[in-house]
């Protein structure tokens, strides 16, 4: 332990960084350039976690943008086949296949897993745990640079001659490994690359979220201390560091047919295409619990702050995680029941995808019984949570059907399947983000966000959701296909009550579109013109409302003591009614 | 933001790290890569159980003996890091021959197999000559590039213990990778050459 | 015979889970074996069974080293925390206040 000396100097010098050692191995590059803030080094090259999450969360959010004038660009072209999109022009089968491909990639991969874990996790972890930083700085950097890379290269693979990849953001060989097939010989090698990159990006600010949770707790902050969204986190990066390995192997493979010519996946040279699948869902499926988990926690976060209670059952909600992540690793093959796999093992994991309901569905009962007898707050962020429980149970609940391989047999790669998962990935990745956006926007930029165009914003954003979606679970029920191009080449699909359905659902697209305009005013104007937060708008409890609002490099004044668990809302015999992590009782 | 004075730290309280970071993350990162040789070990069983014939018609055998030998000496270095870290613990500077040793042991491994390879290039097994090629050269490829990979490591932390720079993070995390290198080779090993 | 009628209910159940479990083996149709003498659904099956196990047991193993020593961790810190009285450090910031908060610069040692 040692103390460097001298006080700040002037008003724009932030604390001197204190050096306060984690014992052995610590990346000792924490405050390179950061006080001389010259722009490459505050802005760019910073290893300040709450700079890096703050590139994270936009370059998520641009991508998020980018993958939503996708979705805009096919669902015009499903509701009115060959219309001239505006924006776009008309849209070729190529195209159409490339657009939904990256669609899927993009709003996975650039957008669910930077926001919710990337810029979230570093922005909280080391705020809520009382210390300064992430244990290995650089590397965070490091993450993001990579990051920032692996999407650079996706957006490049547009543009390349060929196209984009087309093959869906599954990817299944032959389509992907040949390009014959595909015919994007460099798109599809870009794709993988691109994934291969980030996998890398998230696999070192995993490590680092990990090894921060474990070595960096403030003093007297004990496991069951921690608040829910860092045990989240961590348990998401974990059950992502667990699954990703065989991924990675299949895309080596994947890049090796593409690239030399070898044989994995290519039954004429005795390879196996259904091998793919195979590696693949063995990531994919954790993959959905990698993006769940910290969106629940933030969820935890906003429900106890805003309805002045202590969460209900605190070690039950991280059990249940805890489950949740054992049993993901035993429910992959749920995607492959109609692929050929052995009979027996459908049965097996048909069990398994129904057991793994019941600790999210503990989850939600643990959350509304959080909210019952609270004196709750229709706050912003409050509703964006609420709606992130009512939204995610339907999406939890239609899965039961597709998880039964009996009924996945009718249901299989129809629309009902996709209307299931944008039911869960929506709230994950739209929902719970603009849930935890608005509760931690003024830590993030000292000033509140304005109600009124928080809430258009939000039941613009919330009601046509379920416009979008409800009409393809019902066309999903009449058979209509996925990754079709034109529907009027199909006879039996190209009725009219289908067709009007898709068009209910793109109208409902351009709606919910629209009303994100009111988010980017709200979020840009409010950084200059919003009303001044102070430290604690919220009266939240946990150690990052316990600082300024937004915190200066190295977080804390002095790095805090922890002297009680994060929901101490209400406690009877106490004037206010929250109790902050650190203060003395 | 720019108004705020903060006050100089009085006194930095005291946090108990469960291990070093060091050797955390470099444990976190040993699982996934565990991952990556389940999901090979995986690809490679079903692949290899859709042959009737195992190595396919027309492909050398791997030289399943002489590699017995090369396996004694990757575990070999394993031991002898064990002992270098027992060293370590009692005085830094003593670890220095155990180390040594490990660290000759490692090239002597990495050298051997890229002497196997080109031998095995010569018989005809190349990357693209069969399932059976693509999976040696994958699997015991990508095995022999993180064994180069720790030899350089324990390279490193050789020339830094020599400096007498080498903290008990560094040192701790490179067993583990070592470790890592050495404990997987022998499931490959079985898998791939017998 | 007392005890024969909850044998015959275990023993049903027993058969009524295989039967469950092996009668849809039936309608296996495989799309990829070549060889077509089941080795490819066992190589699945066991490849599947390493996957799901190495996993659990490797994180499983991690997470409980982590778990008894962050207890045992917890534990000392108890201890220490018990030991010296109190020793409160002071609240550098409070809460509630506006971003231009200044704060007096506590006393250096």
């Amino acid at each position: 332990m040692s103390t460097s000396a001298g006080a700040a100097e002037h008003a724009h010098e932030h604390a001197q960084h204190p050096e306060h050692s984690h014992e052995g191995g610590h990346d000792a590059g924490h405050h390179e350039g950061h006080d001389h803030g010259s722009f490459w080094s505050t802005y760019v090259f910073s290893v300040d976690h709450k700079m890096i999450a703050k590139q994270y969360m936009f370059t998520g959010m641009l991508m998020g943008l980018i993958g939503g004038f996708f979705s805009y660009v096919f669902r015009m072209q499903l509701a009115y086949p060959g219309f001239h999109v505006p924006g776009f022009g008309v849209v070729s089968p190529g195209e159409y296949n490339a657009l939904i491909t990256n669609h899927g990639t993009i709003m996975i991969f650039w957008l669910a897993m930077p926001v919710l874990i990337a810029a979230f996790g570093n922005y909280l972890i080391p705020l809520m745990l009382g210390c300064d930083d992430m244990v290995f700085p650089r590397i965070n950097r490091l993450s993001y640079q990579i990051f920032l890379i692996s999407a650079l290269v996706l957006i490049a693979s547009w543009f390349v001659p060929g196209g984009g990849f087309g093959g869906a953001w599954t990817a299944y060989p032959p389509l992907s490994a040949k390009s014959q097939y595909n015919l994007t010989p460099l798109g599809s090698t870009m794709w993988v690359l691109a994934v291969g990159l980030e996998f890398v990006a998230f696999l070192l600010g995993g490590i680092n979220f990990v090894t921060t949770a474990m070595n960096s707790r403030a003093p007297g902050m004990k496991m069951f201390d921690i608040p829910m969204v860092v045990w989240m986190i961590v348990i998401a990066s974990i059950l992502f560091m667990g699954s990703v390995g065989p991924l990675v192997a299949g895309a080596v493979m994947l890049v090796f047919d593409q690239t030399i010519g070898t044989g994995f996946f290519d039954p004429v040279r005795g390879g196996d295409p259904i091998l793919w699948q195979h590696l693949f869902w063995f990531f994919g499926h954790p993959e959905v619990y990698v993006v769940l988990l910290p969106a629940v926690g933030i969820v935890a976060e906003i429900i106890t702050v805003f309805s002045r209670k202590k969460l209900f059952a605190y070690k039950t909600v991280l059990y249940t995680a805890l489950g949740t992540g054992v049993l993901s690793f035993f429910v992959w093959a749920h995607h492959q029941f109609v692929a050929g796999i052995d009979p027996r093992m459908a049965n097996v994991f048909t069990a398994t995808t129904v057991l793994i309901s019941i600790p999210i569905a503990e989850m939600m009962f643990v959350y509304v019984a959080t909210l019952y007898g609270g004196s709750i707050r229709l706050a912003t962020p409050m509703l964006w949570a609420l709606a992130f429980i009512g939204e995610f149970i339907i999406g939890g609940v239609t899965g039961i059907f597709l998880g039964s391989s009996g009924s996945d047999i009718y249901f299989h790669d129809t629309y009902f399947v996709l209307a299931h998962f944008h039911y869960t990935f929506v709230p994950i990745a739209v929902i719970a983000v603009f849930a935890g956006v608005t509760y931690w926007y003024p830590k993030m930029f000292g000033r509140m966000l304005n109600e009124t165009l928080g809430k258009i914003h939000f039941w613009g954003t919330v009601i046509p959701f379920n416009g979008i979606f409800i009409p393809l679970f019902i066309t999903g029920m009449g058979g209509d296909h996925r990754r079709i191009y034109n529907y009027n080449n199909f006879p039996d699909l190209a009725r009219p009550d289908l067709q009007h359905m898709r068009q209910f659902a793109t109208v409902s697209l351009l709606v919910l579109l629209a009303f994100q305009i009111p988010f980017f005013i709200n979020f840009f104007l409010s950084m200059k013109k919003g009303r001044l937060a102070g430290n604690n708008p919220w009266q939240a409890n946990t150690l990052e409302w316990q600082t300024v609002s937004p915190p200066p490099h190295g977080n804390f004044a002095e790095l805090p003591n922890c002297y009680r668990g994060p929901y101490e809302y209400s406690a009877p015999d106490r004037e206010s009614d929250y109790w902050p992590q650190n203060e003395p009782s | 933001m720019s108004e705020n004075v903060l006050p100089f730290p009085r006194r930095l309280p005291a946090r108990r790290p469960i291990a070093p970071s060091a050797v955390i993350g470099m444990l976190i990162f040993v699982v996934t890569e565990l991952m990556l040789y389940a999901g090979f070990i995986s690809a490679f069983t079903i692949t290899k159980a859709a042959y009737n014939t195992w190595p396919p018609i027309g492909q050398p055998r791997l030289p399943a003996g002489e590699t017995l030998v090369n396996s004694l000496a990757l575990l070999g270095s394993g031991v002898a890091l064990f002992f270098a870290g027992r060293a370590f613990r009692r005085e830094p500077q003593s670890a220095k021959r155990p180390m040594l040793l490990a660290l000759l042991l490692g090239a002597y491994f990495v050298g051997f197999q890229g002497v196997e390879w080109m031998r095995l290039l010569g018989q005809g097994l190349t990357f693209t000559s069969s399932n059976h090629g693509a999976f040696f050269y994958l699997i015991i490829g990508s095995h022999a590039l993180h064994a180069s990979v720790a030899v350089l490591a324990l390279s490193y932390g050789y020339f830094r213990l020599v400096r007498g720079k080498l903290t008990q993070g560094a040192f701790l995390a490179t067993q583990v990778f070592w470790y890592f290198v050495v404990c997987v080779w022998p499931f490959l090993y079985v898998r791939v050459y017998l | 015979m007392p005890r024969i009628k909850p044998l015959l209910q275990s023993g049903a159940l027993v058969f009524g889970v295989l039967g469950v479990w092996l009668v849809p083996a039936l309608a296996r149709a495989c799309p990829m074996c070549f060889s077509g003498n089941g080795t490819n659904q066992s190589a699945f099956l066991w490849g599947s069974v390493m996957l799901m196990l190495v996993p659990t047991v490797a994180i499983g193993s991690l997470l409980y080293w982590a778990y008894s020593r962050a207890k045992a961790i917890d534990a000392e810190a108890t201890q220490d925390a018990a030991r010296s009285d109190a020793s409160a450090a002071p609240q550098a910031v409070s809460s509630g206040g506006s971003p231009t908060l200044r704060v007096v610069s506590a006393p250096q040692e």
